[in-house]
């Protein structure tokens, strides 16, 4: 019997060993853990902190110190920007599944906002992989971007100030005139990735997203995640396809306080 | 499914012993369906309860070497929404019992009254969950005089099977089960998750947010088997036992005890949606080997003396 599962899905110890402001509401935390916790670009795992809650996360870095990208935006992330550094964490996982990048020569990530954290080791995965990537980011503001220098090694990044998503698109129409994409990755607001998966549907692209739900066990057994007859935490959160078009034309999100 | 394991559970028949219990997957129609595609032989709804419910922050689950601790705290949509969405089961090829629970014998009637008109083939009611305010141990529910009255209200309300759900962990368990028996119930579940706790020592603090939670896993299996093993002595009406149960071998441990069938709930997590067509082969590869034909002939064997 595989007992051995209770135990990989003990919290493994973390400190908080730094945070470092990008603007008002987005911080990048470095996190020192007891053990190493391998996740592949798209699985998550599970942030722990004491007596308070605990909530999934994309690392946009993973090994001995793990590294997360997070913007304030409820109760449980306004807590963590508030941890004091050496503040304990637990971390479990990781948890899902990763997004495929078998066999991509050429790719088009499109990031919106803090949606970049789930796409930053997916672009360096692909360029190690031999894969010519473009990179559309969108976010409100120049300022709120992150991850600049690192994506700028990896991939052509195209920078997009707007406030919805319309020059998001016409960036995708122009570049897929001349690119012959395997894949488009996106994550960002759901309405923002319902927009894109339109729009790659039209242009006859094949995308994959990563969604988001409010995730409990993230082991597939609660169904807290379910939707329709897939558990976001075991069958995603990374979804394709036909499943993904219908998860987005649907929306599954559900806004917490 | 092969008729060797072909069960009769009050008048329920099922293809396979094996039940998804309570809990796990049972918050809708659509996840309840991966557990029959898993090869269940009759699924339990996650519980019910009058109003709507948001359930406990997470952590809701922790681990530990010997299974888990949940506390949910009965996370579900609410009567008027699950009669909704169960309305119509022609989806299932298997029995599927509707579990619900409430702070009062009157608000357990009224859920009763209303599942009685879907097609549930019976009808769960937890008197035992270790975690939720309001509810099951927290508040009292595993008393006789309690149990007495949700049964005989309840009893009024519908002809369908009700099992009534208890905790092996009582120290009343053979008069709570006797009880039951006299005041209306058609079958005894048992076990429920056992209470307990886990402190993660470098936090130095409990895991889970609600503190308090249930132990269910490998851990609890010997006690379920001697709480199984008591009560097939006090009683008639069949047992459907709860705990541990991952392989078929621990089936046929719990069916032994005296257990008409076995429900499935952490053993989703340890061997995925198709446990039950795993524990299904596996009691049948064990029956062959020692020339068994009917799983029946195993019900509360280890009660006899060769």
């Amino acid at each position: 019997m595989r007992t051995e599962i209770f135990e990989k899905n003990k919290f493994v110890e973390g400190r908080i060993l730094s945070k470092k402001i990008i603007c008002e509401d987005i911080a990048i935390f470095d996190i020192l853990l007891e053990k190493q916790l391998n996740a592949r670009p798209g699985q998550f795992i599970m942030l722990w902190i004491p007596g308070f809650g605990e909530r999934p996360f994309s690392p946009t870095k993973i090994g001995k110190i793990m590294q997360l990208a997070v913007k304030k935006r409820g109760v449980f992330t306004k807590k963590l920007f508030g941890l004091e550094k050496r503040a304990y964490v637990g971390v479990r996982g990781p948890y899902g599944k990763p997004f495929k990048t078998k066999n991509v020569k050429s790719a088009c990530i499109i990031a919106a906002g803090i949606g970049i954290a789930a796409l930053v080791r997916l672009a360096e995965e692909l360029a190690f992989l031999g894969a010519d990537v473009d990179l559309i980011y969108s976010a409100k503001k120049f300022k709120q971007m992150v991850f600049l220098q690192r994506l700028n090694r990896v991939c052509k990044v195209r920078k997009i100030q707007e406030k919805k998503c319309e020059k998001t698109l016409s960036t995708l129409k122009d570049l897929a005139k001349t690119k012959n994409y395997d894949y488009v990755y996106c994550c960002g607001p759901e309405p923002f990735m319902a927009v894109v998966s339109k729009e790659c549907k039209s242009l006859g692209l094949k995308a994959q997203f990563s969604l988001e739900k409010r995730i409990k066990c993230a082991l597939g057994i609660c169904g807290c995640c379910a939707v329709g007859t897939k558990l976001l935490c075991k069958d995603g959160p990374v979804f394709s396809g036909k499943i993904a078009e219908k998860f987005l034309s649907e929306g599954i999100y559900e806004k917490e306080s | 499914m092969s008729e060797p394991l072909k069960t009769i559970l009050c008048g329920i028949e099922l293809h396979n012993p094996l039940i998804l219990a309570s809990g796990v997957l049972g918050l809708n129609k659509k996840t309840l369906l991966l557990a029959q595609n898993g090869g269940a032989g009759a699924l339990t709804l996650k519980s019910i309860t009058i109003e709507e419910r948001i359930g406990h922050e997470s952590p809701n689950v922790a681990f530990f070497e010997g299974g888990m601790l949940n506390a949910f705290g009965y996370n579900n949509c609410g009567l008027k929404k699950a009669l909704n969405e169960f309305h119509d089961l022609s989806c299932f090829s298997v029995p599927v019992i509707g579990s619900c629970t409430a702070q009062t014998p009157e608000d357990f009637a009224k859920i009763v009254r209303a599942f009685d008109e879907l097609d549930f083939a019976a009808i769960e009611l937890p008197v035992s969950c270790p975690h939720t305010p309001g509810y099951g141990l927290l508040s009292k529910q595993n008393e006789k005089a309690f149990i007495e009255k949700v049964l005989r209200k309840c009893r009024k309300e519908t002809k369908k099977p009700i099992f009534l759900k208890i905790n092996a962990c009582l120290p009343n368990l053979l008069e709570i089960a006797t009880c039951a028996e006299k005041a209306g119930a058609d079958a005894i579940t048992c076990s429920n998750s056992f209470p307990g706790m886990i402190i993660d020592i470098n936090a130095k603090k409990p895991v889970l947010s609600f503190k308090k939670g249930g132990v269910s896993g490998p851990a609890i299996r010997p006690m379920v088997v001697k709480a199984i093993y008591e009560i097939y002595e006090e009683i008639k009406i069949p047992i459907i036992g709860v705990g541990g149960v991952s392989t078929g071998e621990h089936a046929i441990e719990l069916i032994m005890a005296g257990a008409s069938a076995v429900g499935i709930a952490t053993g989703v997590l340890l061997r995925g949606n198709s446990v039950f067509r795993k524990c299904a082969f596996e009691i049948l590869s064990w029956m062959k080997k020692h020339q068994y034909k009917s799983i029946e002939e195993l019900v509360g064997i280890a009660h006899r003396n060769f």
